[in-house]
């Protein structure tokens, strides 16, 4: 907070009925909130930025999907006026419509910082819990469980407990999965615990 | 009326300008890069989809309320502790971001902002850690300048009571 502001800030504080020394002492305290350090963030150059905003531009404007094949609820949103309908997806998964806008986001944070991979393949194995619990097509599970094996292929030693984890949503997850479903979550499980002994040896 | 073109192009420098100050908001909330790198999509794919609703005022302003409202339902949708009631973790050892915390002022200042209430802690950090003006966190948060002001001044003072208690 430059000197501008923290005299602003007085002024403000003095309309509140701050006495002038309170609110002096009070913006010295608003100004070293401003100075408090944030978590590290990746930062992308405005070409990149320029990118991502057509991204989000074009996957907003037209129903693209992650997956080749329309849901019947998608399709009907998309034929509404030809209007892009979708609530926002907080968090979305396989078969969402701005699934491939999550997806794209995770590409470039990892690019930029490889360790965040662990957590990509976290989020793919709750992927794969929520796609079976709310009895998804098994073909969107087998589809995230190839993500799954991608990411855990490019683990490093210090992911056991990432691994450990996936194992554990996988494994919960194949408990209620339909037929098909397991037989993909089985060559997940595979995958990392040849990934942990390859890791281990 | 503007063209399309001139549109995306008005929004790819909104993004421009304002992407970073949204992340960085968002990671503060969060601590988690890849779920504030989503947030951030989504904040601005809204503020795309919904830009017939923005109807002057600080688009800045507008892009952090989206992104607070967007936050509020993924911890409802997630049944998260929202970071705000787990004040410790903002500075575990264990987090993988660069530790911010070695300072003890720092340490202890982040300690009671989020032990503040709800709304104390929403002005603080919008006026102060993310240094929107009165008018802005205003418009964020549904409250005329006049209520900002209040409001500061009883966050500011709590805050300092609490650091003097902590002493």
């Amino acid at each position: 907070m430059n000197s501008n502001n923290t005299n602003q800030l007085e002024t403000e504080l003095r309309k509140a009925g701050a006495s002038h020394d309170e609110a002096a002492q009070l913006a010295q305290l608003g100004a070293a909130l401003h100075e408090l350090p944030h978590p590290a963030q990746i930062h992308h150059s405005s070409e990149l930025k320029r990118e991502l905003a057509r991204q989000i531009i074009a996957t907003s404007n037209e129903p693209k999907r992650w997956m080749p094949w329309m849901t019947a609820v998608g399709f009907s949103a998309a034929l509404i006026g030809g209007i892009f309908v979708t609530s926002v997806a907080r968090s979305s998964y396989p078969g969402d419509l701005t699934y491939s806008l999550k997806r794209a986001s995770e590409q470039i944070t990892v690019a930029v910082q490889p360790a965040y991979r662990d957590q990509m393949m976290m989020r793919r194995s709750d992927e794969v819990r929520h796609l079976v619990e709310t009895h998804a097509d098994s073909k969107l599970v087998a589809v995230t469980i190839d993500s799954y094996i991608y990411d855990v292929g490019r683990t490093s030693p210090e992911s056991y407990r990432a691994l450990e984890y996936c194992t554990k949503v996988l494994q919960d997850a194949r408990a209620k999965a339909s037929v098909q479903a397991a037989q993909s979550i089985d060559a997940g499980l595979k995958a990392a615990s040849d990934r942990e002994r390859k890791l281990t040896s | 009326m503007d063209s399309l073109i001139d549109r995306e192009s008005q929004f790819e420098e909104a993004y421009v300008a304002h992407a970073d100050a949204i992340k960085r908001y968002l990671l503060w909330r969060t601590s988690e890069p890849l779920l504030a790198e989503d947030l951030t999509s989504e904040t601005f794919a809204k503020a795309w989809r919904s830009k017939e609703k923005f109807n002057g005022g600080s688009y800045k302003a507008w892009l952090y309320r989206i992104a607070q409202n967007l936050l509020i339902d993924h911890w409802r949708k997630h049944k998260e502790v929202p970071m705000c009631d787990s004040v410790e973790h903002l500075v575990s050892s264990e987090n993988l971001l660069e530790d911010v915390t070695r300072n003890d002022d720092a340490k202890s200042l982040k300690l009671a902002v989020g032990r503040l209430p709800k709304k104390l802690r929403s002005v603080v950090e919008l006026r102060f850690i993310e240094g929107l003006s009165a008018k802005e966190t205003g418009e964020v948060l549904g409250l005329n300048e006049g209520n900002v002001r209040v409001l500061q001044h009883r966050a500011l003072k709590k805050l300092q009571i609490t650091l003097t208690e902590h002493e």
